[in-house]
């Protein structure tokens, strides 16, 4: 009778003490006070947001705050989507001009097979120096060749890169065949040469692609009995099929004008899902970019257009093309300055972006281009709590970013250079 | 008939009102008033709803209200901020067919002032980011390089026009990775210091031979035996030694490039042990591991806002540089050393305070009143006072919001870039569109 007593009493406690755990390790924490800038709808003054685990369990201006949550106030403050830069090489380089730290560009023109994500380095010291300035988020993209390999989405917080992977293979890097800039001396022969040459390579893109169409027919057809013969392996065609089955993005690099147009003409005859990356004279080809649907990664704002483009071509590139109806995002193809993606947008927006727009181009515009939409982008309840408390409009330089959250977590804000910024603070107070 | 008449009339009208704020030139006459813009003065504070008034090149007035009077040309500044035309103190813009002279590794009496071209595009693009004047140096690709030039941005006018031959003369000098790179010796960062060495050791060994010379023919110094009989003759005319000797004398400072901090402290001691003056490191990204040396020699630091991590010598740059060195009394100026960051100086100021909280017009003055001082130029350029030069500069904001941007442009009071005059993105577009409907 005694034993039935005990065994139950036990059974009861290790009952409790296994709620009390699970409790314990539930992540609460509770935003108070603060401006929410949700990005898809209105703005919340004064507002709650409440995180749990890694995710964003509620957020309003009168909403419970659960008892066992940590309490941060962060009244006088913002918060906003964690930024995404759409498009970098951030984890493949350290020092730009010493080799050895760089792994961009693999030798070959067609190579699918190549995977970003093998040559992130999770440790690089500018992870911590891109997340500190609101950035949360990145595409990260080998170069290289006419097919370079394929992307890779990852949170700027994590161990290795598993723990830091959204998607650790992203779609296919198209560089597109480029039409040869004309030189005011070379003979109508020579151009003409050089335009067949870009024909050639578009031409031998497409045959490549269209192989891989057929190839995915021919293994299905043999899945299905169809076909007597396995089709032989071909590693390059086995790497294209997320992308001629449209299961993942293609992202297309193209420039100038005529490369924008021979790209448009393109993707109308072979399969893929396009995005377009960099279109810096896109504002030459908004009606087309808009009439075929193609969202477009815009290159960095803050470069300096050709000298035959008005002084202002890249700056008022971004508001010429969302006024078209083109969905645009902005990215800064780099691996030490990713830092300044606010500023890309801010610029575009003095040339005639308009402003909520231009933060929505960091944020959700760039997570529904790369297909991350449903979880990140924007301050809304069931997505991932990828969040930034700032001073003001993070797109402003003066603006700073006090905590950053990934995943629901709060990340460390120091970096090299705040950490070199105190030691040597420190050599001058000794006087 | 009448009718149709109204219609294109009210058409004309309405396409004249514009859809953003632009800057507009009403009147005629010498005198320019520019009329209730916030003047960001730089020496004398912010003066809302200020005016300028401006003779002949130079600023008359500077208050809260000038009458405007028959016989001038009004600039309706309201909403608007005027600064100074800003001053990019490191660029090589403007300079006719190459910027390094690598051939040899001592080459201080070549002459940028001597290959300054009018026409090149990028002075127009660095107008409508509110630049008003440069200093354009030789490259580094030597340890000791070639003299500089400063230059107003008439785009258009005549070389000759454009210097401004009273600013402050300097020889470029290059340390680190650079002239490394370039030369059979030196090869090493300790070769290039001693290149240095070397090249002023023979400056003074040259200037000795001269005054010896000089004291010889005077008779307040004994001749040898053998030029009391044959005579005396001349030392060889040396260009490069006679510059180093200017540079010795003090007339001409030495601009140098460098990142590292232990190389910067190499030359400051050279400097020291010789007898040379270093007006300013360039690029100075280790500067602030070396504030108080730098502030003890007097050294200006000229750097980028936060470029870093393009080189190994970068690797170490911090984007608090600016606002650590300007605690510890250094002169600071934030230049460009780019064709597209000249463009937004104005942005990168904005940064000093974003990284280390620096006081706004202590980040105003790295690219306005800090060049000037180091391009021996603040009597004339870097503040918006009665008696400078009218370089101005007007935004639709202000100049550290990234919503901002330039409308205009003057340079003595002349109109270098006006934005609701040049071809725009906009404009080009119209244009297209016109074509394509004929």
């Amino acid at each position: 009778m005694i034993m039935k007593k005990i065994t139950g009493l036990l059974l009861i406690s290790m009952v409790l003490f296994s709620c009390l755990q699970a409790a314990g390790n539930n992540n609460i924490i509770a935003l108070t006070g603060g401006t929410i800038v949700t990005v898809s709808g209105n703005i919340i003054e004064k507002g709650i947001l409440i995180i749990e685990n890694d995710m964003i369990k509620d957020l309003g201006s009168e909403i419970d705050i659960p008892d066992e949550a940590e309490i941060i106030d962060v009244t006088g403050l913002s918060l906003y989507p964690g930024m995404i830069d759409s498009y970098n090489r951030l984890g493949l380089s350290e020092v730009g001009m010493v080799d050895a730290t760089t792994d961009i560009h693999e030798k070959g023109e067609y190579n699918p097979f190549i995977k970003t994500a093998i040559a992130i380095n999770p440790h690089s010291v500018h992870i911590p120096i891109t997340r500190v300035n609101g950035i949360t988020t990145v595409m990260s993209a080998a170069a290289g060749g006419i097919i370079s390999g394929q992307t890779v989405i990852y949170h700027l917080q994590g161990w290795t890169i598993d723990e830091m992977v959204e998607q650790k293979n992203g779609g296919l890097i198209i560089n597109f065949p480029r039409q040869p800039e004309k030189k005011g001396g070379d003979s109508k022969k020579k151009s003409s040469a050089a335009g067949n040459l870009v024909e050639k390579k578009i031409k031998e893109l497409k045959d490549l692609l269209k192989k891989a169409e057929r190839y995915d027919e021919a293994k299905k057809a043999f899945e299905q009995g169809e076909r007597e013969q396995k089709p032989v392996l071909d590693l390059t065609l086995e790497a294209l099929l997320p992308a001629v089955t449209k299961q993942k993005n293609t992202y297309i690099i193209v420039d100038k004008k005529a490369d924008i147009l021979n790209a448009v003409q393109f993707i109308r005859d072979v399969s893929l899902k396009p995005v377009f990356v960099g279109c810096s004279q896109g504002w030459r080809a908004a009606d087309s970019l808009a009439a075929h649907n193609i969202p477009v990664i815009l290159a960095p704002v803050l470069r300096s257009p050709d000298d035959t483009d008005p002084y202002d071509g890249i700056y008022a590139n971004a508001g010429i093309l969302h006024k078209a109806g083109v969905k645009i995002a902005f990215s800064t193809f780099s691996s030490s300055d990713c830092r300044n993606l606010p500023y890309q947008a801010g610029t575009a927006a003095a040339f005639g972006l308009d402003r909520t727009e231009a933060l929505k181009a960091v944020t959700l515009n760039s997570a529904e281009i790369l297909n991350i939409d449903d979880r990140f982008g924007s301050l809304d309840k069931g997505k991932v709590a990828n969040i930034i408390i700032t001073t003001g409009d993070p797109l402003e330089m003066k603006t700073r970013i006090k905590h950053v959250f990934i995943r629901g977590k709060k990340v460390s804000l120091k970096t090299k250079h705040t950490e070199l910024y105190e030691q040597f603070k420190g050599r001058y107070e000794e006087h | 008939m009448k009718q149709l008449h109204y219609i294109v009339l009210v058409f004309l009208i309405a396409g004249l009102i514009p859809l953003q704020a632009q800057l507009k030139m009403t009147g005629s006459g010498e005198t320019l008033l520019i009329k209730d813009g916030t003047l960001l003065t730089i020496t004398n504070g912010t003066i809302e709803n200020g005016d300028i008034l401006i003779k002949n090149g130079n600023i008359a007035a500077v208050k809260q209200e000038i009458k405007a009077g028959n016989n001038m040309r009004i600039i309706d500044a309201s909403g608007m901020y005027v600064m100074p035309g800003i001053i990019d103190s490191h660029s090589h813009m403007g300079i006719e067919g190459g910027i390094n002279e690598a051939t040899s590794t001592v080459v201080p009496q070549i002459s940028i002032a001597e290959v300054v071209r009018h026409d090149d595009l990028a002075f127009q693009r660095a107008l409508a980011g509110g630049v008003t004047a440069i200093n354009t140096l030789h490259g580094s690709a030597n340890p000791i390089g070639g003299l500089n030039a400063v230059l107003k941005l008439k785009f258009g006018k005549p070389a000759e026009k454009i210097l401004i031959k009273e600013a402050q003369k300097c020889v470029k000098f290059a340390l680190g990775e650079n002239p490394k790179r370039v030369h059979p010796f030196p090869d090493t960062r300790m070769g290039v210091i001693f290149s240095v060495r070397r090249a002023f050791t023979e400056a003074k060994e040259y200037m000795q031979k001269w005054e010896e010379y000089r004291q010889k023919k005077k008779g307040t110094m004994k001749k040898t035996a053998w030029e009391k009989e044959y005579g005396l003759v001349p030392p060889e005319k040396d260009y490069t030694m006679e510059t180093l000797a200017e540079v010795l004398r003090g007339n001409i400072d030495v601009i140098c490039h460098g990142y590292r901090a232990d190389e910067m402290l190499a030359l400051m001691q050279l400097a020291d042990e010789i007898g040379f003056t270093i007006g300013s490191f360039e690029h100075c990204l280790e500067g602030y591991k070396i504030a108080k040396e730098l502030k003890e020699h007097n050294v200006v630091a000229s750097m980028f806002a936060d470029a870093w991590a393009y080189k190994m010598e970068a690797f170490d740059a911090i984007p608090y540089n600016c606002a650590l060195l300007t605690r510890q009394g250094v002169l600071v100026t934030i230049n460009s050393d780019s064709n597209e960051r000249v463009r937004r100086l104005y942005q990168e100021a904005a940064k000093a305070v974003k990284y280390g909280g620096l006081d706004e017009t202590e980040a105003l003055k790295t690219i306005t009143l800090n060049p000037a001082r180091r391009l021996g130029l603040e009597h004339r350029l870097g503040s918006i006072e009665k008696g400078k030069d009218a370089d101005l500069a007007i935004f639709n904001g202000h100049p550290f919001s990234v919503y901002s941007r330039v409308e205009m442009t003057l340079i003595e009071g002349e109109v270098y870039f006006n934005r609701s005059t040049c071809p725009t993105v906009n404009t080009v577009l119209s244009q297209l569109h016109k074509e394509k409907e004929e």
